[in-house]
């Protein structure tokens, strides 16, 4: 029991060797080993929530070394959450995922379990370490699965992996520039000692900088608007898997680690009021919500919609830890298992569409509805989660999130939170009434080139229009497809593996929604009991 | 009969089973839940309560007092008749949509929190914007959404209005509101659904668009269910007397205007509401019964009208007075059921409307508001002549139009519903007891047959057909439609789109684009820097030309801009932190 | 166009109807309560609102019928099951594949 938080991770880190070295000899071998570990992860890390609520957190120091000298691990509540929402994600992406890669990366499965291991071994050493130095270690190992997971994908993934990582390394350096000072100034890594030392700091400049360059370096991670600027491209070319894991969980692990410093590091004092980091965050979060918004109706290929939707949703979150009260936080936090959980089905859904259609503009995607009826039904449940709608979970996050600006009277935080969510209804219900419309007469659902009306869709949404000429900026016929995919599989619904996880997370939607409560009462109000001091 | 189970729950739980009933039997088996919940409703007594806690919060998913207890008979009646109109209907996605509309709305007025009521106000406009769309043209598919959108609009002001009105007194029960912010905006968001008078273009748009049983159902719901909420929470508040107003004079006139049968009604809704409207803003006892009573006859002679007029679409496929007429010798049946409905809509005595609407009026009367009497005698007055005379007049008698038209066999069911409906709107003119009897506000101070009522009734009805049969050939209809106010997000949509979203994603596009150019010039002038500045400064520099060595393309010119800008922007920022730390 | 016997129900009717005013009533308060109110209003209400209408409305609301965009051909009612709907997409318009297009763009009070 008391090796719970090191042994995910361990575990984790475990799986990815041997399903690199067994992908080697039989690809099966490499599948075999990425779905048993991750599948222990998730059994342990299920275990661990459930010894959080009954018996509270456990603290593990690694190789018996007491800090500061030693790396201590920690599963309290927030860590217990969050690892939850990684390994169950990462279950389910992993079952979706051998179709999925033989279809849009055939030759280079090999490759994607092992990064699929290692990226959720990095996440989850983020979430359960008790050291920031050690945060930013993972934060890299994580970081560099995914760019392996991610550039796969489409002919211009590469590019767009390449910004990410220019971002990535520059968002990690800022942070690892905070931690070095942090260092300097109170001569410790631990996260316990360092909230014990630090407040006769507050007032040291180097303090102050560590505190800005940890929060940006983690923000440029995260995607908080305005540097956001990584995500839509490389959402939208990753393959569909990759995008179904890395979108839902990715940049929840870095707000995860704002929230960290937030609360345990600094005290919430410090960033509330002594630096106001949080009424900054609050209001590029706001922002960012409406950008998201905004952009996201403009689009009309389904993953670039989803990746500008994708940086309004994170706004939320950011919205809930802006707001610095219990229910603001609250509802961040929850929107996190709701965000994980909606926009991990909708990539999903998008690449059984791909599957089984090859398609990927929305406008085409009329009589889906009745071809591929249960993902399409999955795809309704997400949808109207994600706009809010009673009694899916989506609601309840919003819900809090509204309640926790009412307590901070900003009237204006209430007003975007309700306008944003009309505007989501919008692109999303386009979608919706598309798929269930009647295909026209002699419209067969191929990729043709959409007769998208002029103005209304090309302006800056499609492909060519973001990238610079010269960076696939070109014509699109042959973009419908990912560089390496094959033709459609046509066969009616999706297969199996992928409409499994795909009903699985839809059916989570709904039960979360109902009993949130239990999750908010046992997980998330210990989590904020600092705030409501 | 089932205890404390909320009713709207059993046609939500119908509509989601129906699917599974084998389809030979499915429109039948669309009969059982309200038959059910009628059954239901006959046992459940006046103070019955049923709480679920949910987080900190009691919601009362059921709360039965004499005012809900009106409204659920009604709303379930309209169900069973809708149900037998609709039985010739073979889409499934129809009947499920119909039974949770329905049950929403009798979830909704059995609410006795704001939490409930807001959840079911939500599936509602769902449940109803897809009857909407099942007619699957491509005019219904933007009527549905708009429909959907203001609705959810509606539902985002009741919700602000929630949220803030708990925030500022810590409870989310549903009783009467008194006049702070909150409850202005809650009022908002009931009066979305009211149709109110600017916000109420949704029912022009929406109603004469949805399929034939659609429409039917789509009459008696939603704006019933937000007289309920006014009644119980805002009775009395005088703004709602000229609300009411406005829309009673505004429907009519309307009404006298537009081309589409299922539209007048549509604008009659409105009309009607008005009178309830006006009513509860009155408040007094009497007024309160006579809008709950008027909302209980409108429904029956509501929905009569659209399974008429419904029945003649059906027949002839055209829904224009500009492409009917003449169709007396050909649908005599239909034409007496419309007139039954015709005469209760305009309180002629002996039918429904008689002993309902008369009484909002008399209410009226006695509080001394003089203007608002003449205007709602006004507005019965258009009423009579718009639905009472154009209608028919232009659909059954009149000129035969220019196509002519085939009349298609109607159903045994569409003549079942439509006689029982007819039945029921004159055994309750004529014998109102047993509806005075379950009104909310009290014993009903009230006698419809008496003398003065009597004439006023014959007497506007009669001199009003007098005069219209003097200028007939004044109000023939011509093939137009007609501005609302959904003028202004239906064009200014487009302009709205153009000025907000897409210069926010150019400016985004333009952005990306300038930094990647940014990036490239950064690249070459760091490729050769020694050439970059020969280049801009001519011959300052003494080396000689570098051998071209430039790297092809601007891919790899912006990765190494990009890695160069890091490396600086690293450089600069660590060297800043490290001199001020120093000093 | 109604038949003469139409014509003498009518006016039977409407003179009925004035007879009514003939039993003896307290003193008039409001102008309602006066003597063949509600027959003027009758009369005059109708011209009033027709006049409303159809004279000072009308001209300034009246568009065509396609001023919103076109209007669908006719329907077959009859078969409102989405299966009969399919094969019937000669009166229902193309929308052009780009029909999640600026159709749902309702925004109330601006974008």
């Amino acid at each position: 029991m008391n090796q719970i938080p090191v042994l995910i991770p361990a575990i984790l880190l475990f799986t990815s060797f041997a399903a690199f070295f067994g992908g080697m000899i039989r690809l099966r071998w490499g599948y075999a080993a990425t779905l048993l570990g991750v599948a222990a992860s998730f059994l342990v890390s299920m275990a661990g929530v459930a010894h959080v609520i009954a018996n509270g957190e456990i603290r593990y120091h690694l190789g018996g070394w007491a800090p500061p000298v030693g790396i201590e691990w920690v599963l309290d509540p927030l860590s217990a959450f969050m690892v939850a929402i990684v390994t169950t994600i990462g279950l389910l992406v992993v079952v979706y995922l051998p179709r999925s890669a033989r279809f849009e990366i055939p030759g280079k499965e090999a490759f994607a379990y092992p990064s699929v291991a290692l990226l959720l071994a990095g996440l989850t050493g983020m979430c359960l370490t008790g050291d920031v130095f050690n945060l930013y270690v993972f934060l890299e190992i994580a970081a560099l699965a995914a760019y392996a997971l991610l550039a796969v994908g489409d002919r211009r993934a590469p590019v767009a992996v390449f910004r990410y990582l220019v971002f990535g390394a520059v968002g990690g350096g800022f942070y690892l520039l905070g931690v070095g000072f942090l260092y300097f100034s109170a001569g410790t890594l631990n996260m316990a000692d360092l909230a014990e030392r630090l407040p006769e700091l507050y007032q040291s400049r180097a303090v102050i900088a560590a505190a800005v360059l940890m929060v940006t370096g983690l923000g440029l991670k995260m995607a908080l608007f305005p540097m956001h600027l990584w995500l839509p491209d490389v959402y939208n070319f990753a393959p569909s898997a990759s995008a179904g894991l890395i979108a839902p969980i990715m940049t929840k692990v870095s707000a995860y680690a704002i929230i960290r410093l937030f609360l345990d590091v600094f005290h919430p004092v410090f960033l509330i009021e002594i630096l106001p980091v949080t009424a900054f965050i609050g209001w590029l979060a706001a922002g960012g919500i409406l950008f998201g918004s905004v952009m996201a109706m403009a689009q009309t290929d389904l993953r670039r919609m989803l990746a500008y939707s994708s940086v309004g949703q994170i706004s939320y979150i950011a919205l809930g830890i802006g707001l610095a009260n219990p229910f603001g936080l609250i509802g961040g936090l929850l929107h996190m298992l709701n965000h994980a959980l909606m926009k991990g089905v909708l990539f999903l859904i998008g690449g059984a569409i791909r599957l089984r259609t090859g398609l990927v503009e929305v406008p085409e995607f009329a009589g889906l509805g009745r071809k591929m009826p249960w993902t399409m039904a999955s795809f309704t449940i997400a949808a109207l989660a994600m706009v809010g709608i009673p009694p899916t979970a989506g609601f309840f996050s919003k819900y809090y999130l509204l309640l926790g600006s009412v307590d901070a009277g900003n009237w204006i935080f209430f007003a975007i939170i309700i306008v944003s969510s009309l505007l989501s209804a919008v692109y999303f219900f386009r979608v919706i009434e598309m798929i269930y419309r009647e295909p026209e007469e002699g419209v067969i659902s191929e990729p043709a080139v959409a007769a998208v009306p002029a103005g209304a869709m090309a302006g800056g949404g499609g492909h060519g229009d973001s990238l610079p000429p010269g960076l696939g900026g070109g014509p699109r016929h042959d973009d419908r497809r990912s560089g390496g995919a094959r033709p459609p599989e046509e066969g009616g619904e999706a297969p199996g593996t992928m409409l499994l996880p795909i009903l699985v997370l839809a059916v989570l939607i709904l039960l979360v929604g109902i009993f949130n409560v239990l999750i908010v009462d046992r997980l998330l109000e210990p989590v904020v009991a600092p705030l409501s001091g | 009969m089932f205890g404390a189970f909320p009713p709207g729950l059993i046609l939500i739980l119908g509509g989601l089973l129906l699917p599974l009933v084998p389809r030979a039997f499915r429109s039948w088996a669309f009969l059982a839940p309200p038959v059910l919940v009628l059954l239901h409703l006959s046992g459940l007594e006046h103070g019955t309560q049923a709480t679920w806690s949910f987080a900190t919060y009691e919601l009362i998913p059921l709360h039965v007092d004499p005012l809900a207890m009106v409204f659920g008979w009604i709303f379930a009646l309209v169900a069973l008749i809708a149900g037998v109109y609709a039985l010739h209907l073979r889409d499934t996605g129809q009947q499920v949509s119909a039974l949770l509309y329905a049950g929403s709305g009798l979830g909704a007025v059995f609410a006795g929190d704001l939490f409930t009521l807001f959840l079911f106000w939500e599936i509602m406009a769902f449940a109803a914007a897809y009857l909407v769309w099942a007619r699957r043209t491509r005019e219904s598919y933007g009527s549905a959404m708009r429909y959907l959108f203001v609705h959810l609009f509606g539902g985002s002001l009741l919700l602000g209005g929630v949220l803030w009105h708990l925030s500022e007194t810590g409870s989310i029960a549903f009783t009467q509101f008194e006049a702070t912010g909150a409850a202005w905006l809650i009022l908002a968001g009931f009066a979305v659904n009211a149709a109110v008078v600017p916000l109420h273009a949704w029912i022009a748009d929406a109603y004469p668009r949805g399929t034939i049983t659609g429409s039917v159902f789509l009459s008696a719901f939603t704006t019933k269910t937000a007289v309920y909420t006014l009644a119980r929470g805002f009775s009395g508040w005088d703004v709602l007397i000229w609300a009411g107003v406005l829309m009673a004079i505004y429907g009519v006139l309307y009404a006298i205007l537009v081309n589409d049968i299922r539209r007048v009604l549509a604008y009659h809704i409105v009309s009607q509401v008005g009178f309830m409207v006006a009513g509860i803003g009155v408040g007094t006892a009497l007024a309160l019964n006579g809008a709950t009573s008027h909302a209980y006859t409108h429904i029956l002679y509501k929905g009569l009208l659209f399974m008429a007029t419904g029945a003649v679409i059906y027949a002839t496929g055209r829904s224009r007075m500009t492409e009917l007429g003449g169709l007396f010798r050909s649908m005599p049946a239909v034409f007496w059921f419309y007139m039954v409905a015709a005469l209760s809509i305009s309180s002629a005595p002996f039918f429904s409307g008689f002993i309902s609407k008369p009484m909002t009026i008399v209410a009226a009367e006695y509080a001394d508001l003089t203007s608002v009497v003449l205007l709602l005698h006004l507005a019965s007055v258009g009423t009579f002549l718009s639905v009472g005379l154009k209608v028919p007049y232009f659909t059954w008698f009149g000129d035969e139009p220019a196509r002519p038209v085939k009349v298609k066999p109607l159903p045994w069911n569409i003549y079942a519903a439509m006689g029982v409906g007819a039945g029921l709107n004159i055994l309750l003119g004529v014998w109102p007891d047993p509806l005075y009897a379950i009104l909310p506000a009290g014993p009903v101070e009230f006698a419809p047959y008496d003398l003065p009522y009597l004439k006023k009734g014959f007497q506007l009805l009669l001199f009003t057909a007098l005069a219209f049969f003097f200028i007939v050939a004044r109000l023939r209809p011509k093939p137009k439609v007609q501005l609302d106010t959904d003028f202004i997000y239906r064009t200014s949509g487009g302009l709205a789109w153009n000025w907000t979203v897409l210069p926010v994603v150019r400016f985004f596009a333009w952005w990306e684009r300038f930094s990647w150019e940014a990036a490239g010039a950064v690249a070459r002038v760091g490729q050769d820097p020694a050439g970059w500045l020969r280049r801009r400064f001519g011959r300052l520099l003494p080396t000689p030309p570098a051998a071209g060595q430039a790297y092809p393309g601007t891919e790899s010119a912006a990765l190494r801009g990009s890695m160069t800008l890091m490396m600086v922007v690293l450089l600069v920022t660590l060297l800043t932190f490290m001199v001020r730390a120093l000093f | 166009m109604k038949s003469t016997v139409g014509k003498v129900v009518l006016g039977i009717a409407l003179v009925g109807s004035l007879l009514l005013e003939f039993p003896a009533r307290p003193a008039p308060i409001h102008v309602w309560d006066y003597p063949a109110f509600y027959a003027l209003a009758g009369i005059l209400g109708c011209l009033l609102l027709s006049f409303m209408a159809k004279g000072v409305m009308s001209p300034v609301l009246d568009r065509s019928e396609d001023f919103y965009g076109p209007e669908d051909a006719e329907y077959d009612w009859t078969t409102e099951s989405p299966a009969a709907a399919g094969p019937e997409s000669g009166g229902r318009s193309s929308p052009s594949a780009g029909s999640g297009d600026p159709g749902p763009r309702p925004r109330r009070g601006g974008a």
